[in-house]
Protein backbone atom coordinates (compact mmCIF):
# COMPACT_ATOMS: atom_id res chain seq x y z
CA UNK A 1 0.00 0.00 0.00
CA UNK A 2 1.82 3.10 -0.94
CA UNK A 3 1.59 6.51 0.31
CA UNK A 4 -1.28 8.08 -1.87
CA UNK A 5 -3.60 5.24 -1.04
CA UNK A 6 -3.06 6.10 2.43
CA UNK A 7 -3.70 9.54 1.79
CA UNK A 8 -6.84 8.79 0.11
CA UNK A 9 -8.47 6.45 3.07
CA UNK A 10 -7.52 9.35 5.74
CA UNK A 11 -8.78 12.40 3.14
CA UNK A 12 -11.50 12.84 5.53
CA UNK A 13 -10.05 13.44 8.54
CA UNK A 14 -6.38 15.07 7.17
CA UNK A 15 -9.13 18.00 5.42
CA UNK A 16 -10.84 18.76 8.99
CA UNK A 17 -11.01 22.25 9.72
CA UNK A 18 -12.24 23.94 13.07
CA UNK A 19 -14.11 26.15 10.99
CA UNK A 20 -15.96 23.31 9.35
CA UNK A 21 -16.15 21.63 12.93
CA UNK A 22 -18.62 24.73 14.08
CA UNK A 23 -20.72 24.97 11.20
CA UNK A 24 -21.33 21.22 11.61
CA UNK A 25 -22.47 21.54 15.20
CA UNK A 26 -24.59 24.60 13.84
CA UNK A 27 -26.20 22.32 11.63
CA UNK A 28 -26.95 19.72 14.16
CA UNK A 29 -28.24 22.75 16.37
CA UNK A 30 -30.72 23.78 13.32
CA UNK A 31 -31.61 20.35 13.19
CA UNK A 32 -32.44 19.94 17.12
CA UNK A 33 -34.47 23.21 16.54
CA UNK A 34 -36.27 21.99 13.82
CA UNK A 35 -36.92 18.73 15.76
CA UNK A 36 -37.55 18.76 19.49
CA UNK A 37 -38.42 22.72 19.53
CA UNK A 38 -40.27 22.51 16.23
CA UNK A 39 -38.94 26.02 15.45
CA UNK A 40 -40.13 26.43 11.60
CA UNK A 41 -39.30 22.79 11.37
CA UNK A 42 -39.67 22.78 7.73
CA UNK A 43 -37.23 25.05 6.72
CA UNK A 44 -34.87 24.59 9.93
CA UNK A 45 -34.44 20.85 9.26
CA UNK A 46 -33.49 21.08 5.36
CA UNK A 47 -30.78 23.98 6.10
CA UNK A 48 -29.35 22.35 8.80
CA UNK A 49 -28.93 19.50 6.48
CA UNK A 50 -27.45 21.29 4.39
CA UNK A 51 -24.95 22.96 7.02
CA UNK A 52 -23.78 19.39 8.15
CA UNK A 53 -23.00 18.13 3.86
CA UNK A 54 -21.69 20.96 3.15
CA UNK A 55 -18.95 21.42 5.59
CA UNK A 56 -17.90 17.91 5.01
CA UNK A 57 -14.65 17.44 4.45
CA UNK A 58 -14.17 18.16 0.98
CA UNK A 59 -17.74 17.57 0.61
CA UNK A 60 -19.15 15.89 -2.40
CA UNK A 61 -22.33 17.30 -1.73
CA UNK A 62 -20.94 20.77 -2.60
CA UNK A 63 -18.38 19.56 -5.08
CA UNK A 64 -16.06 21.79 -7.22
CA UNK A 65 -16.40 24.16 -10.35
CA UNK A 66 -16.05 22.01 -13.04
CA UNK A 67 -18.24 19.10 -10.92
CA UNK A 68 -21.34 20.45 -8.86
CA UNK A 69 -22.21 18.43 -6.20
CA UNK A 70 -26.06 17.67 -5.64
CA UNK A 71 -26.19 20.86 -3.46
CA UNK A 72 -24.19 22.88 -5.49
CA UNK A 73 -26.86 21.98 -8.45
CA UNK A 74 -29.77 23.47 -6.10
CA UNK A 75 -28.30 26.20 -5.86
CA UNK A 76 -27.72 27.10 -8.97
CA UNK A 77 -30.86 26.03 -10.22
CA UNK A 78 -33.23 28.04 -7.74
CA UNK A 79 -31.29 29.84 -5.69
CA UNK A 80 -28.71 31.67 -7.79
CA UNK A 81 -31.66 32.73 -10.60
CA UNK A 82 -34.34 33.57 -7.61
CA UNK A 83 -36.44 30.60 -9.07
CA UNK A 84 -37.28 28.84 -5.74
CA UNK A 85 -38.47 31.68 -3.68
CA UNK A 86 -41.24 33.03 -6.48
CA UNK A 87 -41.95 29.03 -6.88
CA UNK A 88 -42.77 29.02 -3.22
CA UNK A 89 -44.72 32.49 -3.35
CA UNK A 90 -46.96 30.95 -5.90
CA UNK A 91 -47.65 28.36 -3.01
CA UNK A 92 -48.27 31.05 -0.68
CA UNK A 93 -50.51 33.03 -2.57
CA UNK A 94 -52.66 29.71 -3.22
CA UNK A 95 -52.62 29.61 1.09
CA UNK A 96 -53.70 32.93 1.83
CA UNK A 97 -57.33 34.21 3.00
CA UNK A 98 -57.25 37.94 1.66
CA UNK A 99 -60.80 37.66 2.63
CA UNK A 100 -60.32 39.44 5.97
CA UNK A 101 -58.48 42.56 4.10
CA UNK A 102 -61.03 42.79 1.35
CA UNK A 103 -63.65 43.40 4.48
CA UNK A 104 -61.18 46.11 5.78
CA UNK A 105 -59.14 47.57 3.20
CA UNK A 106 -57.85 50.39 5.77
CA UNK A 107 -55.50 47.34 7.28
CA UNK A 108 -53.36 48.08 4.80
CA UNK A 109 -51.61 50.83 6.33
CA UNK A 110 -50.67 49.00 9.36
CA UNK A 111 -49.07 45.93 6.65
CA UNK A 112 -47.39 49.31 5.53
CA UNK A 113 -46.49 50.61 8.95
CA UNK A 114 -45.11 46.73 9.82
CA UNK A 115 -42.52 47.32 6.87
CA UNK A 116 -40.69 50.54 9.12
CA UNK A 117 -38.07 48.06 10.62
CA UNK A 118 -36.49 47.32 7.19
CA UNK A 119 -35.39 50.45 6.83
CA UNK A 120 -34.51 51.76 9.99
CA UNK A 121 -32.28 48.39 9.81
CA UNK A 122 -30.60 49.31 6.70
CA UNK A 123 -29.72 52.78 7.50
CA UNK A 124 -28.29 51.13 11.15
CA UNK A 125 -26.65 48.56 8.75
CA UNK A 126 -24.83 51.14 7.02
CA UNK A 127 -23.51 53.08 10.04
CA UNK A 128 -22.04 49.60 11.18
CA UNK A 129 -19.93 49.75 7.74
CA UNK A 130 -21.67 47.37 5.70
CA UNK A 131 -22.18 48.62 1.71
CA UNK A 132 -25.13 49.43 0.52
CA UNK A 133 -26.44 46.53 -1.23
CA UNK A 134 -25.90 44.53 2.50
CA UNK A 135 -27.61 46.97 4.25
CA UNK A 136 -30.43 46.65 1.96
CA UNK A 137 -30.26 42.80 2.18
CA UNK A 138 -29.76 43.23 6.12
CA UNK A 139 -32.51 45.06 6.23
CA UNK A 140 -35.03 42.87 4.46
CA UNK A 141 -34.79 41.07 6.87
CA UNK A 142 -37.57 43.39 8.92
CA UNK A 143 -39.98 42.23 6.00
CA UNK A 144 -40.36 39.27 8.12
CA UNK A 145 -41.13 37.29 5.21
CA UNK A 146 -38.38 34.30 4.35
CA UNK A 147 -38.93 33.96 0.57
CA UNK A 148 -38.27 38.11 0.07
CA UNK A 149 -35.54 37.64 1.91
CA UNK A 150 -34.01 35.57 -0.36
CA UNK A 151 -34.99 37.05 -3.02
CA UNK A 152 -33.77 40.37 -2.05
CA UNK A 153 -30.42 39.15 -0.87
CA UNK A 154 -29.58 36.77 -3.60
CA UNK A 155 -29.81 39.51 -6.05
CA UNK A 156 -28.41 42.38 -3.74
CA UNK A 157 -25.74 40.20 -1.60
CA UNK A 158 -25.45 36.19 -2.56
CA UNK A 159 -22.54 35.97 -0.36
CA UNK A 160 -24.78 37.07 2.80
CA UNK A 161 -27.48 34.49 1.10
CA UNK A 162 -26.81 32.19 4.53
CA UNK A 163 -27.11 34.40 7.35
CA UNK A 164 -30.09 36.66 5.85
CA UNK A 165 -32.15 33.22 5.52
CA UNK A 166 -30.91 31.44 9.20
CA UNK A 167 -31.86 35.15 10.47
CA UNK A 168 -35.05 35.38 8.81
CA UNK A 169 -36.65 31.80 9.36
CA UNK A 170 -35.73 31.37 13.11
CA UNK A 171 -36.79 34.97 14.53
CA UNK A 172 -39.63 33.80 12.13
CA UNK A 173 -40.50 31.01 14.29
CA UNK A 174 -39.45 33.49 17.67
CA UNK A 175 -42.59 35.56 16.62
CA UNK A 176 -44.29 34.58 19.51
CA UNK A 177 -41.33 34.98 21.98
CA UNK A 178 -40.02 38.37 20.39
CA UNK A 179 -43.03 40.09 19.87
CA UNK A 180 -44.76 40.24 23.46
CA UNK A 181 -42.67 42.53 25.37
CA UNK A 182 -42.49 45.15 22.62
CA UNK A 183 -46.10 44.83 22.67
CA UNK A 184 -46.85 45.34 26.09
CA UNK A 185 -43.81 47.67 26.35
CA UNK A 186 -45.93 50.00 24.03
CA UNK A 187 -49.38 49.82 25.21
CA UNK A 188 -51.13 50.31 28.52
CA UNK A 189 -53.95 47.60 29.92
CA UNK A 190 -56.50 49.81 28.52
CA UNK A 191 -55.56 49.70 25.15
CA UNK A 192 -54.84 46.34 25.17
CA UNK A 193 -58.70 45.84 26.56
CA UNK A 194 -60.35 47.70 23.31
CA UNK A 195 -62.49 45.75 22.07
CA UNK A 196 -63.42 45.75 18.55
CA UNK A 197 -66.72 44.65 16.82
CA UNK A 198 -66.87 42.46 14.20
CA UNK A 199 -69.33 41.91 11.22
CA UNK A 200 -68.33 39.49 8.84
CA UNK A 201 -68.87 41.52 5.30
CA UNK A 202 -69.41 39.02 2.60
CA UNK A 203 -66.93 39.24 -0.03
CA UNK A 204 -68.07 38.20 -3.52
CA UNK A 205 -66.59 35.55 -5.70
CA UNK A 206 -66.12 38.61 -8.02
CA UNK A 207 -64.26 40.59 -5.93
CA UNK A 208 -62.13 37.63 -4.56
CA UNK A 209 -61.04 36.99 -8.68
CA UNK A 210 -60.40 40.99 -9.32
CA UNK A 211 -58.03 41.58 -6.41
CA UNK A 212 -55.12 39.50 -7.16
CA UNK A 213 -55.54 40.75 -11.32
CA UNK A 214 -55.73 44.36 -10.01
CA UNK A 215 -53.08 44.27 -7.04
CA UNK A 216 -50.74 42.90 -10.16
CA UNK A 217 -51.51 45.15 -12.47
CA UNK A 218 -51.27 48.26 -10.23
CA UNK A 219 -47.83 47.15 -8.29
CA UNK A 220 -46.20 46.13 -11.89
CA UNK A 221 -46.98 49.47 -12.99
CA UNK A 222 -46.14 51.56 -9.51
CA UNK A 223 -42.80 48.86 -8.61
CA UNK A 224 -41.96 46.70 -11.46
CA UNK A 225 -38.67 45.56 -9.06
CA UNK A 226 -41.65 43.78 -6.93
CA UNK A 227 -43.56 42.12 -9.73
CA UNK A 228 -42.06 38.80 -9.49
CA UNK A 229 -42.74 38.67 -5.93
CA UNK A 230 -46.46 39.79 -5.94
CA UNK A 231 -47.21 38.60 -9.47
CA UNK A 232 -46.44 35.12 -8.01
CA UNK A 233 -48.31 35.86 -5.04
CA UNK A 234 -50.94 37.08 -6.75
CA UNK A 235 -51.00 33.95 -8.90
CA UNK A 236 -51.35 31.34 -6.37
CA UNK A 237 -54.50 33.18 -4.84
CA UNK A 238 -55.83 33.57 -8.19
CA UNK A 239 -55.74 29.75 -8.81
CA UNK A 240 -57.38 29.38 -5.46
CA UNK A 241 -60.47 31.96 -5.68
CA UNK A 242 -61.17 31.23 -8.91
CA UNK A 243 -62.32 27.84 -7.81
CA UNK A 244 -61.61 26.27 -11.43
CA UNK A 245 -58.12 25.16 -11.19
CA UNK A 246 -58.01 23.24 -8.01
CA UNK A 247 -56.02 20.88 -8.77
CA UNK A 248 -53.25 23.72 -9.84
CA UNK A 249 -53.85 25.72 -6.10
CA UNK A 250 -53.93 22.08 -4.45
CA UNK A 251 -50.73 21.16 -6.36
CA UNK A 252 -49.28 24.54 -5.72
CA UNK A 253 -49.89 24.81 -2.06
CA UNK A 254 -48.71 20.67 -1.01
CA UNK A 255 -46.72 19.09 -3.81
CA UNK A 256 -44.64 22.33 -5.49
CA UNK A 257 -44.32 24.08 -1.88
CA UNK A 258 -43.04 20.80 -0.53
CA UNK A 259 -40.36 19.52 -2.78
CA UNK A 260 -39.42 23.70 -3.71
CA UNK A 261 -38.94 23.90 0.82
CA UNK A 262 -36.95 21.07 0.92
CA UNK A 263 -34.57 22.09 -2.28
CA UNK A 264 -34.33 25.90 -1.19
CA UNK A 265 -33.44 24.29 2.62
CA UNK A 266 -30.95 22.25 1.25
CA UNK A 267 -29.75 25.33 -1.39
CA UNK A 268 -29.15 27.45 1.54
CA UNK A 269 -27.65 25.63 4.30
CA UNK A 270 -25.03 24.79 1.57
CA UNK A 271 -24.24 28.42 1.78
CA UNK A 272 -23.34 28.13 5.59
CA UNK A 273 -19.62 27.55 4.88
CA UNK A 274 -17.63 27.50 7.70
CA UNK A 275 -14.80 29.71 6.02
CA UNK A 276 -17.52 32.57 4.80
CA UNK A 277 -20.06 32.02 7.65
CA UNK A 278 -17.66 32.19 10.97
CA UNK A 279 -17.29 35.73 10.68
CA UNK A 280 -17.60 39.26 13.39
CA UNK A 281 -20.39 40.60 10.26
CA UNK A 282 -22.66 37.19 10.78
CA UNK A 283 -22.89 37.97 14.52
CA UNK A 284 -23.92 42.10 13.40
CA UNK A 285 -26.27 39.98 10.81
CA UNK A 286 -28.23 37.88 13.38
CA UNK A 287 -28.14 40.74 16.01
CA UNK A 288 -29.38 43.27 13.50
CA UNK A 289 -32.60 41.12 11.94
CA UNK A 290 -33.18 40.46 15.76
CA UNK A 291 -33.72 44.77 16.23
CA UNK A 292 -35.55 44.87 12.65
CA UNK A 293 -38.05 42.10 13.81
CA UNK A 294 -38.50 44.17 17.02
CA UNK A 295 -38.56 47.68 15.35
CA UNK A 296 -41.34 46.60 12.65
CA UNK A 297 -43.58 45.47 15.76
CA UNK A 298 -43.02 48.32 17.15
CA UNK A 299 -43.94 50.76 14.21
CA UNK A 300 -46.80 48.39 13.72
CA UNK A 301 -47.99 48.95 17.50
CA UNK A 302 -47.77 52.78 17.40
CA UNK A 303 -49.23 53.01 13.89
CA UNK A 304 -52.36 51.29 15.92
CA UNK A 305 -52.31 54.10 18.51
CA UNK A 306 -52.43 56.44 16.14
CA UNK A 307 -55.50 55.04 14.36
CA UNK A 308 -56.79 54.54 17.82
CA UNK A 309 -56.28 58.29 18.42
CA UNK A 310 -58.17 58.92 14.92
CA UNK A 311 -60.64 56.34 15.86
CA UNK A 312 -61.88 58.03 19.33
CA UNK A 313 -60.23 55.32 20.97
CA UNK A 314 -62.15 52.23 18.85
CA UNK A 315 -59.26 50.92 17.46
CA UNK A 316 -56.98 47.99 19.61
CA UNK A 317 -53.13 49.41 18.63
CA UNK A 318 -52.31 45.70 19.50
CA UNK A 319 -53.02 44.84 15.90
CA UNK A 320 -50.99 47.31 14.50
CA UNK A 321 -48.23 44.62 15.20
CA UNK A 322 -50.14 42.23 13.02
CA UNK A 323 -49.39 44.08 10.33
CA UNK A 324 -45.55 42.15 10.43
CA UNK A 325 -45.27 39.36 7.26
CA UNK A 326 -45.37 36.37 9.93
CA UNK A 327 -48.85 35.17 8.03
CA UNK A 328 -50.67 33.74 10.37
CA UNK A 329 -48.53 33.71 13.32
CA UNK A 330 -48.90 37.46 13.55
CA UNK A 331 -52.17 37.49 14.08
CA UNK A 332 -52.36 34.78 16.38
CA UNK A 333 -49.87 36.02 19.03
CA UNK A 334 -52.24 39.65 18.86
CA UNK A 335 -55.13 37.10 19.83
CA UNK A 336 -53.34 35.55 22.57
CA UNK A 337 -51.68 38.94 23.95
CA UNK A 338 -55.52 40.84 23.88
CA UNK A 339 -57.18 37.30 25.67
CA UNK A 340 -54.19 37.71 27.82
CA UNK A 341 -56.16 40.80 29.19
CA UNK A 342 -59.72 40.26 28.72
CA UNK A 343 -60.70 36.56 28.20
CA UNK A 344 -64.11 37.44 25.71
CA UNK A 345 -61.84 40.11 23.68
CA UNK A 346 -62.05 38.49 19.86
CA UNK A 347 -59.88 40.65 17.51
CA UNK A 348 -58.11 37.76 15.45
CA UNK A 349 -60.61 38.99 12.67
CA UNK A 350 -58.79 42.11 12.31
CA UNK A 351 -55.82 41.05 12.80
CA UNK A 352 -55.85 38.59 9.97
CA UNK A 353 -56.93 41.40 7.82
CA UNK A 354 -53.89 43.68 8.84
CA UNK A 355 -51.61 40.37 8.82
CA UNK A 356 -52.73 39.96 4.87
CA UNK A 357 -51.62 43.06 4.33
CA UNK A 358 -48.75 42.45 6.03
CA UNK A 359 -48.11 39.85 3.23
CA UNK A 360 -48.49 42.18 0.41
CA UNK A 361 -46.92 44.98 1.96
CA UNK A 362 -43.54 42.95 2.59
CA UNK A 363 -43.89 42.06 -0.98
CA UNK A 364 -44.08 45.23 -2.43
CA UNK A 365 -41.13 46.10 0.40
CA UNK A 366 -38.92 44.02 -1.23
CA UNK A 367 -39.60 45.59 -4.59
CA UNK A 368 -39.10 49.06 -3.42
CA UNK A 369 -35.53 48.26 -1.77
CA UNK A 370 -34.77 46.76 -5.12
CA UNK A 371 -35.77 49.81 -7.07
CA UNK A 372 -33.78 51.77 -4.60
CA UNK A 373 -30.84 49.32 -5.10
CA UNK A 374 -31.15 49.07 -8.63
CA UNK A 375 -28.58 52.03 -9.20
CA UNK A 376 -26.12 50.93 -7.07
CA UNK A 377 -25.55 47.05 -7.64
CA UNK B 1 -35.65 55.90 4.49
CA UNK B 2 -38.02 58.36 3.79
CA UNK B 3 -38.27 57.88 0.01
CA UNK B 4 -38.28 53.92 0.77
CA UNK B 5 -41.17 54.40 3.37
CA UNK B 6 -43.50 56.34 1.46
CA UNK B 7 -43.12 54.47 -1.67
CA UNK B 8 -44.40 51.44 0.49
CA UNK B 9 -47.35 53.55 2.12
CA UNK B 10 -48.25 55.31 -1.41
CA UNK B 11 -48.39 52.17 -2.64
CA UNK B 12 -50.63 50.50 -0.22
CA UNK B 13 -52.80 54.00 -0.18
CA UNK B 14 -53.22 53.35 -3.80
CA UNK B 15 -54.26 49.68 -3.14
CA UNK B 16 -56.56 50.76 -0.17
CA UNK B 17 -58.42 53.25 -2.05
CA UNK B 18 -59.01 50.66 -5.08
CA UNK B 19 -59.94 48.21 -2.25
CA UNK B 20 -62.35 50.42 -1.06
CA UNK B 21 -63.48 51.49 -4.54
CA UNK B 22 -64.91 47.60 -5.66
CA UNK B 23 -66.33 47.51 -1.87
CA UNK B 24 -68.44 50.55 -2.70
CA UNK B 25 -69.22 49.55 -6.19
CA UNK B 26 -70.56 46.02 -4.73
CA UNK B 27 -72.80 48.10 -2.46
CA UNK B 28 -74.23 50.48 -4.43
CA UNK B 29 -75.01 47.47 -6.63
CA UNK B 30 -76.48 45.84 -3.55
CA UNK B 31 -78.58 48.20 -2.40
CA UNK B 32 -80.79 49.42 -6.01
CA UNK B 33 -82.49 45.95 -5.89
CA UNK B 34 -82.66 45.60 -2.05
CA UNK B 35 -84.49 48.99 -2.17
CA UNK B 36 -86.71 47.22 -4.50
CA UNK B 37 -87.32 44.45 -2.28
CA UNK B 38 -87.92 46.13 0.75
CA UNK B 39 -90.87 48.25 -0.86
CA UNK B 40 -92.38 45.14 -2.18
CA UNK B 41 -92.02 43.78 0.99
CA UNK B 42 -93.27 46.89 2.81
CA UNK B 43 -97.03 46.59 0.42
CA UNK B 44 -96.93 42.97 0.95
CA UNK B 45 -97.00 43.09 4.69
CA UNK B 46 -99.32 45.54 5.11
CA UNK B 47 -101.62 42.66 2.81
CA UNK B 48 -101.09 39.84 5.36
CA UNK B 49 -102.73 39.16 8.21
CA UNK B 50 -100.98 41.01 11.79
CA UNK B 51 -98.10 38.72 12.46
CA UNK B 52 -98.62 37.26 16.18
CA UNK B 53 -95.93 38.30 18.32
CA UNK B 54 -95.58 35.40 20.71
CA UNK B 55 -94.26 33.22 17.84
CA UNK B 56 -90.25 33.79 17.66
CA UNK B 57 -90.04 31.47 14.90
CA UNK B 58 -91.97 30.51 11.46
CA UNK B 59 -91.33 27.85 10.26
CA UNK B 60 -92.32 27.56 6.57
CA UNK B 61 -94.18 24.05 5.11
CA UNK B 62 -95.83 23.24 2.29
CA UNK B 63 -97.55 20.33 3.73
CA UNK B 64 -99.12 22.26 6.05
CA UNK B 65 -98.00 20.84 9.66
CA UNK B 66 -97.79 23.18 12.53
CA UNK B 67 -94.26 24.03 13.74
CA UNK B 68 -94.92 21.34 17.21
CA UNK B 69 -95.89 18.86 14.37
CA UNK B 70 -92.40 19.43 12.27
CA UNK B 71 -90.90 19.28 15.85
CA UNK B 72 -92.20 15.95 16.66
CA UNK B 73 -91.53 14.50 13.47
CA UNK B 74 -87.95 15.57 13.53
CA UNK B 75 -87.47 14.01 16.86
CA UNK B 76 -89.01 10.60 16.13
CA UNK B 77 -86.71 10.55 12.99
CA UNK B 78 -83.81 11.30 15.31
CA UNK B 79 -84.57 8.83 17.91
CA UNK B 80 -85.79 6.19 15.15
CA UNK B 81 -81.88 6.53 13.49
CA UNK B 82 -80.22 6.16 16.51
CA UNK B 83 -82.00 2.75 17.54
CA UNK B 84 -81.88 1.50 13.99
CA UNK B 85 -77.94 2.00 14.47
CA UNK B 86 -77.70 0.74 17.51
CA UNK B 87 -79.87 -2.69 16.31
CA UNK B 88 -77.50 -3.04 13.32
CA UNK B 89 -73.95 -2.92 15.22
CA UNK B 90 -72.51 -6.06 15.90
CA UNK B 91 -72.94 -7.78 19.53
CA UNK B 92 -69.62 -7.73 21.32
CA UNK B 93 -68.45 -4.08 20.00
CA UNK B 94 -65.96 -2.91 22.75
CA UNK B 95 -67.63 0.66 22.45
CA UNK B 96 -70.90 1.34 22.40
CA UNK B 97 -72.17 2.53 19.03
CA UNK B 98 -71.80 6.21 18.37
CA UNK B 99 -69.89 6.85 22.04
CA UNK B 100 -66.82 7.55 19.26
CA UNK B 101 -64.71 6.14 23.03
CA UNK B 102 -62.21 5.04 20.25
CA UNK B 103 -61.24 8.77 19.31
CA UNK B 104 -60.30 9.16 22.51
CA UNK B 105 -56.26 9.15 22.67
CA UNK B 106 -56.45 8.91 26.64
CA UNK B 107 -58.35 5.48 26.18
CA UNK B 108 -56.04 4.33 23.26
CA UNK B 109 -52.92 4.70 25.06
CA UNK B 110 -54.79 2.98 28.17
CA UNK B 111 -55.30 0.76 25.72
CA UNK B 112 -52.06 -0.12 24.35
CA UNK B 113 -50.40 -0.15 27.39
CA UNK B 114 -52.32 -2.75 28.95
CA UNK B 115 -51.76 -4.79 25.68
CA UNK B 116 -48.25 -3.81 25.91
CA UNK B 117 -46.01 -6.83 27.87
CA UNK B 118 -43.82 -4.47 30.42
CA UNK B 119 -42.40 -7.28 32.28
CA UNK B 120 -38.54 -8.38 31.21
CA UNK B 121 -37.91 -11.55 29.81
Amino acid sequence: MDASTIQNLLTGFLNLTWQGGVMMVVGILLIWLAIYKEYEPLLLLPIGAGCLLANMPISMMVGTETEPGMLQVFYDVGVGNELFPLLIFIGIGAMTDFGPLLENPKMMLLGAAGQFGIFLTLVLALLLGFTRPEAASIGIIGAIDGPTSIYVSAQLAPHLLGPITVAAYSYMSLVPIIMPPVMRLLTTKKERSIRMPYTSREISQTTRIVFPIVVTIIVGILVPFALPLIGTLMLGNLMRESKVVERLSGAAENELNNVVTLFLGLAIGSTMVGENFIKPQTLFILVLGLLAFCLDTAAGVLFGKLMNLFSGGKFNPLIGAAGISAFPMAARVVQKEVSREDHGNFVLMHAMGANAAGQVASAMAGGVVLALMAGVV
Amino acid sequence: MLLGMGSVFLMLIVLMAVLMLLGYQKKTKESTPAHAENELDEVALTELEPIDENLWMTIADESGLTPEQIAAVSVAVAVHADVRRKQGAPAHRVYAPGSRLWASRWVAMGRSSQMTNQRRR
